[in-house]
């Protein structure tokens, strides 16, 4: 890899991914038209670099699943390019396909459904090896390599136990160590704490962030927590219904978001402290939350408190304030304001 | 007379040979207006609590000791047809992931209807607009099937169900678990509602003490079947005790403060399956002496709430040690 650390191992190019509509729920509100199709991804861009960890945030439909899908290469974007070390995926040979796929791997939410309860831990762990067709003798090696990677030792301890021997907290080790035997280059972490206790996320979390570091992997952790961000991610990508609402460093937009809508999901995480009463939200952000709706508009506006004509008219296009890229028609306008106030 | 009465409450499963004693003397009591949330990890028994309160057990489960008491009647000695007649009017139930209990082919009115019918109400449509309405629901809803509702709004349906009947006891197991942000910040708002509006005594029990914090005025923290430390939620989480305590509160992240570094309680729950001669936490407690080895602390009162910890008198020392991830950090 020597020279191509200005590479990034991945790279979104106007990524679109549309899925037809069968028009559902959207029939039923009088007046309205549903669109044929769903807007899943739409024109989305940003480059990964190995080392660092984006952290992808949005609600149920926000596309941030579809996104995962795309970057494995499970879905192939409508429009647009996803590029792997540079190269277009759609012009992958079919062992280059095979290959890309040893790559890229995926940890998921939930440890206890993801590892199969007849498989041993070897037999997890060693299927990525089978597939990609590395010796047996080679095998075990790299299987108990991978286990004290995860921080499971000594690695051959627990090579012939079962999942329903171990924690909720190792099994998602034996799943990260499933991951990372071959070596690969990108990781996407699918709410890898969220059914864990709470007293091991921290654990889990490390790990990830020490994996990442040390084997110079990039991660993509996905997560409807904004609290955890902070422990791991060194970027941050807000998505709302398939679009980047803001994208850029951990840290100043955690102290300072810009869009609107990351104002409001930050705002709405409860906090662990009895005293801090919290604001009730606005009442738009409730009532809108079901309609989709079309038309070249901004996709928050009907549930943003800031919103004006040029909001319902026409989709903002996405401008830097800083190292911050936010998609608002009214965020200096805002800021402004703010500035004032205070 | 307190609402609910919990004294000494011992269960236990049998599953193939084994017996597991899932909660052992648990005891509280919740009075009228009163949320007392119950906070803990997988298998620290919150949830065999709450089923064993509204009589829901499973059949390998047996009550082995203790009563639950519900305003006068003993609830742990009820025959079915009294329970019957218990549920929904004196006591309800919002499970995890409730959004999944509604009945996928009736109309919500309907399942509004058939929860009247079972307790001889038969007129209950203007009732049901109105607790639509009280969960921000617009009434219209009622004509829907439950898939044509979102996850948050089929949980604000539940929520609205359990109210039918204004029950005094209210047990929310994890109500906001799954949710995204914004609708849990609904369903929490709606939470705080119904418990100032209704009066009811509510139980909410999760493993979320942010959620906790902000719906409860009391709290007990539950580990390994027991009831470790009980008291004010101000008490417990600003000047928590007992050192299961201190460690949640260290391992929970807070928005204020996202970089703060997170502590991770070594080692795993215990197994529940053998007799208990010793403080269970003792394994992963970075404080554990000889006697936490070989003695079960009992609950006991301390600066103004209850903790089971040989070394509750420490616990000013053990709270600045807790704070630091280092006092966790145990090599492999």
């Amino acid at each position: 890899m020597s020279g191509a650390s200005e590479m990034p191992v991945i790279e979104f190019a106007k990524v679109c991914k549309f899925f037809r509509s069968h028009r559902g729920m959207a029939e039923l509100i009088p007046g309205s038209k549903a669109p044929d199709h769903i807007r899943a991804l739409d024109d989305i861009s940003f480059r990964l670099e190995r080392g660092r960890v984006l952290g992808l945030v949005g609600e149920s439909g926000s596309g941030k699943s579809t996104l995962a899908n795309v970057l494995v290469g499970l879905e192939a974007p409508t429009s647009g390019k996803m590029l792997f070390q540079g190269r277009d995926l759609a012009t992958f040979s079919s062992a280059e396909k095979r290959a890309f796929h040893g790559q890229v791997q995926m940890v998921f939410q939930d440890p206890y459904a993801s590892l199969n309860p007849r498989f041993t831990i070897r037999q997890t762990i060693e299927e990525p090896l089978i597939i990609q067709r590395y010796p047996r003798q080679e095998r075990t090696r790299l299987v108990i390599e991978a286990l004290e990677r995860s921080e499971l030792r000594p690695g051959a301890a627990f090579l012939d136990r079962y999942p329903h021997e171990l924690s909720g907290g190792q099994r998602q080790r034996v799943a990260i160590a499933r991951a990372i035997v071959l070596g690969p280059s990108v990781l996407v972490a699918d709410e890898p704490v969220s059914m864990l206790d709470v007293s091991v996320r921290a654990g889990i979390l490390r790990l990830l962030r020490s994996l990442i570091d040390g084997l110079g992997m990039a991660l993509v952790f996905i997560t409807h927590d904004l609290s955890l961000i902070g422990q791991i991610c060194d970027e941050l990508m807000i998505l709302y219904r398939g679009k980047v609402a803001e994208f850029g460093p951990v840290e100043p937009i955690l102290d300072h978001p810009l869009h609107p809508y990351t104002q409001q999901l930050m705002a709405a995480v409860p906090v662990p402290d009895p005293r801090v009463r919290p604001a009730e939200l606005p009442a738009q952000l409730m009532n809108a939350a079901g309609i989709a709706g079309e038309g070249p508009r901004c996709n928050f506006a009907p549930r943003c408190i800031h919103a004006v004509d040029v909001c319902r008219n026409s989709i903002p296009a996405p401008r830097r304030i800083g190292e911050i890229e936010v998609a608002c028609h009214r965020v200096e306008q805002l800021e402004a304001a703010m500035t004032k106030e205070n | 007379m307190s609402l609910l009465d919990v004294r000494d409450l011992t269960v236990s499963y049998r599953s193939g040979g084994t017996s597991v004693q899932a909660l052992s003397q648990v005891s509280f009591s919740l009075e009228r207006g009163e949320a007392l949330g119950v906070v803990g990890e997988s298998g620290c028994g919150k949830s065999t609590l709450a089923k064993a309160i509204l009589a829901l057990l499973p059949r390998n489960a047996r009550i082995a000791n203790g009563a639950v008491v519900l305003d006068g009647t003993e609830l742990s000695k009820a025959s079915a047809e009294e329970l019957r007649q218990l549920r929904w009017t004196a006591m309800a139930y919002v499970t995890q992931s409730a959004m999944d209990s509604l009945n996928p082919v009736a109309r919500i009115l309907d399942q509004f209807a058939q929860t009247g019918r079972a307790h001889g109400e038969k007129d209950i449509r203007s009732r049901a607009e109105a607790l639509m309405r009280d969960v921000g629901l617009d009434a219209r809803w009622l004509k829907s099937f439950p898939h044509e509702l979102s996850g948050g709004m089929r949980q604000r349906v539940i929520i609205a169900l359990s109210l039918l009947f204004e029950p005094p006891l209210l047990i929310a197991d994890e109500p906001t678990t799954g949710l995204d942000v914004i609708v849990q910040r609904q369903v929490l708002d709606l939470l705080r509602r119904v418990r100032a509006d209704y009066g009811a005594g509510v139980i909410f029990i999760s493993h979320d003490i942010a959620v906790i914090a902000e719906l409860c005025s009391s709290v007990a923290v539950m580990y390994g079947g027991r009831i470790v430390e009980k008291g004010s939620i101000i008490d417990v989480l600003e000047q928590p005790q007992h050192p299961y305590t201190m460690g949640l509160k260290q391992a929970f992240p807070d928005m204020r403060d996202a970089r703060r570094a997170l502590i991770n309680i070594p080692g795993s729950p215990p197994a529940l399956d053998r007799p208990v001669e010793s403080c269970l936490f003792a394994p992963r407690c970075p404080f554990a002496q000889d006697v936490c080895r070989t003695q079960p602390p009992p609950l006991r009162e301390v600066a103004g709430h209850e903790v089971a910890c040989h070394f509750a008198e420490k616990a000013p020392e053990f709270r600045s040690r807790a704070a630091d991830p280092i006092t966790w950090a145990r090599p492999e």
